[in-house]
This record gives C-alpha cells, sequence and structure tokens, in this order.
C-alpha cells in the first residue's frame, strides 16, 4: 500500500502498487482478504477507482462502523503494509470506449466508485462519448 | 499462503454454530438485496411456469394452479458469494422433484430462465432429490419482489446466485450452458463449501 487519502469523513482511497496485475476494464472489482496471525480470514469485494490506464490501482472505501474489513482499510493499514488481493473481478458491470455510448451514470453514496474508474477511463482516452453522472 | 495483515485481530461475531458457515463467509441478520437490472413486476394472472427443452411437450402451470401443485416448507441456511451467509430462512414453495414428476427427458442439466432475462445453469442432479425449490413465500409471507417474488428459485447449497430471483421456468438441456454471471467469470457450479466463487476456484 503507498498511500490513503481520505476522499470525505467516510470515505479513504487505497492506492495500491501491484505485482503481477494483469489489468482490469472499469468497472470491475477486486477481493480483499485479511489474515490475521492465528490464520482467521475476513474477505470483502471492493470496487476499483483508477482507470485500466492509471499506474497504481485505487480502491475507494466506504468506512462501516460495524465492518470488519473496511475499518481496518480506513483506520488500520499503514503505507508499506501488504495486502491480498485477488481479481480483477465481474465483466458486466463494465464500460469502456469502445462500447459506446450516450453513457448515463445514476449512482448513490460509496455506488460511484466504478463509474468513477469509468469516467477516468473516459478521460484517460480523451473519449468524446457523451457520458453524465446523477449522483446522491 | 496469505499474508499476515499487519494489525488485524478480526471482529469475529459469535456465531452458534460455526460450523455451518462456509470458508471465507460472514453471517449477517439482515437480507441484502443484489441485482443485475430493475425489478420485474409481473401481474400474477399472466405469471405461468413452464418446464421446456428436451422434453416433449413441454409443460406450463398458471400461478394458481401451480399454487396447487403441492408445498414445501423448508427452513435452510443461504450463502451469497459477495461473502454474507443468512442462517435458518424459512421459504414455501414447491419442490423441483414435484415439478419434474413425470418428466421423461435424457436432459442433465438445466438453465433457469427468470423475467428480465436472467439464466443460471445447474446439473439436474443439483436441483433434484430435495435439494431445490420453486420459492414463493419468505418467513411465512408472500415472497417480497426485491427478492424474487412472485417466485424465485432456492438450491440453498449452491451460492446464491443460482437460486434465481423472479423465476419463470426451468429448460431442460442436453449439454451445460453457462448462464448469465457464469459467462462473467463465476464458477460454473458454486459450491460454497468448497468455495467455488470465480472459474478456476
Amino acid at each position: 500500500m503507498l498511500e490513503l487519502i481520505e476522499e470525505t469523513p467516510r470515505c479513504t482511497s487505497v492506492v495500491l502498487k501491484l505485482r503481477d496485475w494483469t489489468g482490469h476494464r472499469a468497472g470491475q472489482h477486486v477481493d480483499v482478504r485479511l489474515t490475521a496471525q492465528d490464520g482467521y480470514q475476513a474477505q470483502r469485494s471492493y470496487s476499483i477507482a483508477s482507470s485500466p490506464e492509471d499506474e497504481q490501482l485505487v480502491l475507494t472505501v466506504e468506512r462501516l462502523d460495524d465492518g470488519e474489513v473496511s475499518p481496518y482499510l480506513a483506520d488500520e493499514l499503514r503505507p508499506g503494509d501488504e495486502l491480498e488481493l485477488r481479481g480483477p473481478v465481474g465483466g458486466y458491470f463494465v464500460w469502456e470506449e469502445s462500447l459506446g455510448g450516450p453513457v448515463l451514470l445514476i449512482a448513490g453514496g460509496s455506488g460511484i466508485v466504478p463509474f468513477r474508474a469509468m469516467l477516468r477511463h473516459r478521460a484517460a482516452v480523451r473519449s468524446e462519448v457523451p457520458a453524465r453522472l446523477v449522483y446522491s | 499462503m496469505s499474508p499476515i495483515s499487519r494489525g488485524f485481530t478480526g471482529r469475529r461475531r459469535p456465531v452458534a454454530d460455526p460450523s455451518r458457515v462456509p470458508p471465507g463467509q460472514y453471517v449477517t441478520e439482515d437480507f441484502p438485496v443484489l441485482s443485475a437490472g430493475p425489478t420485474p413486476h409481473t401481474a400474477l394472472d399472466e405469471w405461468s411456469f413452464t418446464i421446456d427443452g428436451a422434453l416433449d411437450p413441454a409443460v406450463s402451470w398458471p400461478w394458481e394452479e401451480f399454487l396447487a401443485l403441492g408445498a414445501e416448507t423448508v427452513t435452510v441456511d443461504i450463502h451469497c458469494v459477495t461473502k454474507w451467509s443468512k442462517l435458518d430462512t424459512t421459504w414455501t414453495g414447491v419442490s423441483v422433484d414435484t415439478l419434474l414428476d413425470g418428466v421423461d427427458s435424457a436432459a442433465e442439466y438445466v438453465t433457469v430462465w427468470s423475467d428480465g432475462g436472467y439464466t443460471t445453469n445447474v446439473a439436474l442432479e443439483d436441483v433434484t432429490g430435495g435439494k431445490a425449490w420453486v420459492a414463493y413465500a419468505y418467513g411465512g409471507a408472500p415472497l417480497e419482489p426485491e427478492h424474487g417474488g412472485p417466485a424465485r428459485l432456492l438450491v440453498p447449497h449452491l451460492y446464491f446466485w443460482k437460486s434465481a430471483k423472479w423465476v419463470r421456468g426451468l429448460t431442460l438441456t442436453l449439454s451445460d450452458e453457462p448462464g448469465f454471471w457464469e459467462t462473467y467469470g463465476y464458477h460454473n457450479h458454486g459450491d460454497p463449501w468448497l468455495e467455488q466463487r470465480y472459474q478456476g476456484d
């Protein structure tokens, strides 16, 4: 883990430098797995916020007070720590320039994260596909 | 071998019987709603349940006839591939064994299909022998549309994406044909005890 970015009081972006990453499509997610000293594990899925063109992988995570993985990512993880990921996963909820448009993206709360990947991808490839984001 | 996550101890919630929780799952008390598209609202007088494909002729029941087939009520644990499990859920519905009673087919596979276009594939042996139901009540009340009402498949021994919401029929097939999530990288079988989440597991 390279850096934590506090996006809002409840949301944190986790910037990761990956070994052996095969690349992803905008809208895909990863599974994050945490392992305690005694072997206990917890895993959850998180959407990727970075575009496929970005150098680092970014997960944007909403901290759930009664959660198990998100408070660890937001409060405990430090630069230099290792994180076990699996992915990318999911090929349905994706958008990339070749799919064309126009695109209308509607999200609430942390549902915006996969759209950040899509919009970053759109900007990175200088797409002229019309896009509108409606967010609550 | 997974690396130790520095500073992670976990928030282990006491579970009455950990042996009922498959690997990588956590127990939830609420009932999360996940769907890949809008919730269909099919009127009951337009609803029917059909078994077609490798049988002749196809069979179909309108809603009232479907209800008259004879219900079973079962209490089972369910496991979603997104990691939540819910224990002791009570459902009422028609056993797939009842639906296939008298059907003569060489099929070994089933494509489950739903309003809205969703499909999922299962082996016939995974939905027969008292392992699957077409459920129309949950907790004694009509199944809510967000949870798949008027009726959803219930295959509790597989990850819950196999328990198709808004189910309208089974197509019996001679070969195994991947359904919706199965073509998007999810496991073809989906046994939670083997943690068959994604292709290659």
